[in-house]
């Protein structure tokens, strides 16, 4: 099948299986910071955002979108200029092996975009499909407030 | 590559159409989909064309399109409706992303086990819409109960009256992104401290839904002060089937205490 989607804001055409999930789909044309990790929702390592709102790519057949928005994370920030969100990972020490962390920062900017000032229970709620074996949460949950923080004062 | 179809109706009238064909499976949220086998499936039909996510509340009545996600539930009654049974249930279900993808059409049709929106629709005693051959709609309760309303028709969206209510939501879960092995929802209508009448569903045991009647009767005209919770867990009857990694003498006990709390829980909170 063939679907023109609009990734990190360009138009691309994709070429993929009809069964196939958005997850395979974006990394098979090289968006391999979107993550395969249990690929049924559980892990949260595979998150865009898929218009506006944080999903779990494994979940969706790409056969369902057309003309869509997604996000991904290199679509927020990139290396050498990385958003707020990202740079305060790093800052804060909420990397350890990476792997969960492309889905830490998309569950984290669509909770900013919706709630720019959240309480640490409302980050942990955020929070609450991606899993992370390495860190324990703790300094994850501070990145995202202190990305909160520089993002206020920016305003 | 894989010999699956698509279809992408734009109106109800041609889903319907195709899905009289059994081969046929709608998508809605998909996310009890993707990981089946897919080789009894001949084609998908995405519902996303068919505009069945409107939220009114006219009236005394919420109505929800079925295709609305729990995300958009959520959003609707909040701060508001806080307390409301729905939102009780659905703020914990499933994780962030997931809410924002699963849709009431397709887990109220799917109705698993370990569902956390049977037991609110069915303690709100809602109607379910079904389009199909001929417009109907039905209570939720005789929706689950007879399957060949399931096969013939598509839910197109669920209502249920709006009134004062205390609620509370339990899911046995070992950590909070496990489905539910089964979940508690209870529902008070109240006056002033009395509990007039009292709904009561445990979702996931050997009857699958099931009301607790006999704890619903005991609570009405009661108060507080007048409850203790041994004494509620003593008047719930439930048993379930052997589970792996779960006993289900520890399960039924587990609902009987649960159910308890529940009710102390829902007098307890505004």
């Amino acid at each position: 099948m063939k679907r023109t989607l609009n990734i990190n804001r360009k138009d691309i055409e994709l070429r993929f299986d009809p069964a196939e999930s958005l997850l395979h789909t974006l990394r098979n044309h090289g968006y391999t910071e979107v993550k395969s990790g249990c690929e049924e929702g559980e892990c949260g390592a595979c998150l865009v955002l898929l218009n506006g709102k944080a999903v779990n790519s494994c979940l969706i057949f790409t056969s369902s979108l057309n003309g869509d928005r997604i996000l991904t994370a290199a679509g927020i920030g990139t290396l050498h200029e990385p958003h707020v969100i990202q740079q305060a990972f790093v800052d804060c020490g909420a990397v350890q092996c990476g792997f969960c962390t492309p889905g830490m920062v998309i569950a984290s900017y669509a909770l900013l975009q919706e709630n720019p000032e959240p309480t640490e229970a409302e980050v942990r709620r955020a929070l609450s499909g991606n899993l992370c074996r390495c860190t324990g949460y703790v300094k994850i949950v501070e990145a995202v407030l202190c990305a909160a923080e520089r993002l206020k004062s920016e305003r | 590559m894989t010999k699956i179809h698509w279809h992408y109706p734009n109106s109800l009238d041609e889903a319907v159409l195709l899905l009289r064909d059994p081969r046929i499976r709608a998508v809605g949220g998909g996310t009890d989909l993707i990981k089946r086998p897919l080789s009894t499936v001949g084609a998908f039909l995405s519902l996303w064309g068919l505009n069945l996510n409107a939220i009114d509340l006219r009236g005394d009545t919420w109505s929800f399109g079925s295709m609305c996600t729990y995300a958009d539930v959520l959003k609707v009654l909040e701060p508001e409706h806080s307390g409301h049974v729905l939102y009780r249930s659905l703020l914990h279900a499933a994780n962030t992303p997931c809410r924002n993808r699963i849709t009431l059409g397709g887990s109220a049709a799917f109705a698993p086990r370990w569902s956390d929106l049977a037991g609110p629709l069915l303690a709100l005693e809602a109607d379910v819409h079904l389009g199909g051959d001929k417009e109907e709609t039905v209570p939720y309760a005789r929706y689950l109960q007879h399957s060949e309303l399931r096969k013939k028709a598509l839910i197109t969206g669920i209502s249920f009256l709006n009134f004062a209510h205390r609620a509370a939501h339990y899911r046995e879960v070992r950590t909070h992104n496990d489905m539910p092995q089964f979940t508690i929802t209870v529902l008070l209508k109240m006056q002033n401290s009395d509990i007039r009448e009292a709904r009561i569903i445990l979702v996931g045991s050997e009857a699958r839904f099931l009301r607790l009647e006999k704890l619903e009767s005991h609570l009405r005209g009661k108060r507080r002060a007048q409850l203790d919770a041994d004494a509620l867990a003593a008047l719930v009857e439930v048993t379930f089937k052997s589970r792996p990694g779960f006993d289900p003498d520890y399960l039924a006990h587990k609902a009987k205490t649960e159910s308890a709390r529940c009710v102390i829980s829902a007098l307890e909170s505004r």
